[in-house]
């Protein structure tokens, strides 16, 4: 079952085979459940989101045209999900139009391993991360913590290259900004 | 900046990309002789660079796995969901319901039972009976077509029916025939 592809488990996933539908959930689950943990950061909301995409996917499955691969599909309905629960818990809009100038005057690239342990640069990075909004979030983790291409993440968030590259561009200066704050010690 | 095409603004602005190494030869030629000029830019870059890879490998060293539970759960919901909306035979856009309801009717008489059973459009060899002292089993199929379903407002599928008989039968004498679209079946007493 392993060594099949995608698009054969969605094959016979489409023809009633409930095994090959459970292999992609085997699949994908982890992916889904961190990338919903990123956008959400907590278990519980990933819980949700991770059983909402796949049920979803489970119901739209003989509607899926399979244009795009599982992957992306499944990115998307994911994300959506995430956006939505974004939608009903999170009114709050954090501006980041502006960007930050260089003020930088500290290299702390090579000393910041020794500078924090790794529990307290995971909280640091946890609290950046989900203070970002939800549009820019929603690149950063699919660009550079899912691991995405620029063309992957924008056809999961169905927006064009140029606006992924523009935001995740925004998102990164933003966290790099949060990250340098805090080691000088503003927040 | 002299010598160089570019400012720090316009250095800014291609800093992700650079850093992605996605700028053409060109650019990243006028980026790299920006940096060794910009001492700001420099420690920048840096420090950009450093605080994605710092997520990047957050998430390779402590991805979250889900716990046991959650996973057990998911899986578990994922397959009611499939029994109860009874899916799916994709043929064309149609589903089918995994189990095909058979309607039943049992009437009692003096010294035996007739059973009828609803099988519409299903051929005798797709249906196995099964006679127990006490009860009786039918299960079989109704063959789904292999084209595209135009319209269907009928349903195929397998189906199983055990049905707990009023009294003992013998079962060394059944009689069973297919009429009409029905199964009937007449057991006798013991």
């Amino acid at each position: 079952m392993a060594l099949l592809s995608d698009k054969v488990l969605v094959k016979r996933a489409k023809s009633g085979d409930f095994h090959s539908f459970d292999e992609l959930v085997s699949r994908y689950e982890t992916k889904v459940y961190n990338l919903a943990y990123r956008m959400l950061g907590s278990q519980d909301d990933a819980k949700d989101i991770l059983q909402e995409t796949f049920i979803s996917a489970f119901k739209a499955l003989n509607n899926f045209r399979e244009k795009a691969s599982f992957s992306t599909w499944i990115y998307r309905i994911a994300t959506n999900a995430c956006l939505m629960k974004f939608r009903t818990k999170e009114p709050r809009v954090i501006s980041i139009d502006k960007e930050p100038l260089v003020a930088e005057t500290i290299d702390w690239s090579e000393s910041l391993s020794d500078t924090l342990d790794r529990e307290e640069l995971k909280k640091v990075l946890d609290k950046a991360i989900s203070s970002l909004p939800k549009t820019h979030r929603v690149v950063f983790v699919l660009r550079d913590i899912e691991g995405l291409s620029s063309s992957e993440a924008s056809k999961v968030l169905n927006i064009s290259i140029a606006a992924v590259k523009s935001r995740l561009h925004r998102a990164r200066l933003y966290l790099r900004e949060k990250l340098s704050k805090y080691l000088r010690g503003e927040e | 900046m002299r010598g160089s095409t570019l400012n720090c603004d316009k250095f800014l602005s291609l800093v992700s990309d650079y850093i992605d190494g996605s700028l053409s030869p060109i650019k990243s030629k006028e980026m790299e002789a920006h940096l060794r000029k910009c001492k700001k830019c420099r420690i920048f870059a840096n420090t950009l660079r450093t605080t994605v890879e710092l997520y990047r490998s957050l998430e390779k060293v402590q991805p979250q796995d889900i716990p046991v539970p959650i996973h057990d759960t998911l899986h578990l919901m994922i397959r009611e969901e499939w029994q109860v909306h009874r899916v799916l035979v994709n043929v064309g856009r149609h589903r089918f319901p995994l189990r095909l309801n058979l309607f039943v009717e049992v009437v009692e008489f003096a010294d035996k039972i007739n059973i009828s059973i609803e099988v519409p459009g299903i051929k005798k060899e797709d249906i196995i009976l099964m006679v127990a002292r006490d009860y009786v089993e039918v299960s079989g199929v109704r063959k789904i077509i292999d084209g595209f379903y135009y319209l269907t407002e009928m349903n195929a599928g397998p189906f199983t029916r055990k049905i707990k008989l009023p009294f003992p039968v013998d079962t060394s004498k059944v009689q069973a025939y297919l009429e009409n679209g029905i199964l009937k079946i007449t057991l006798l007493k013991v």
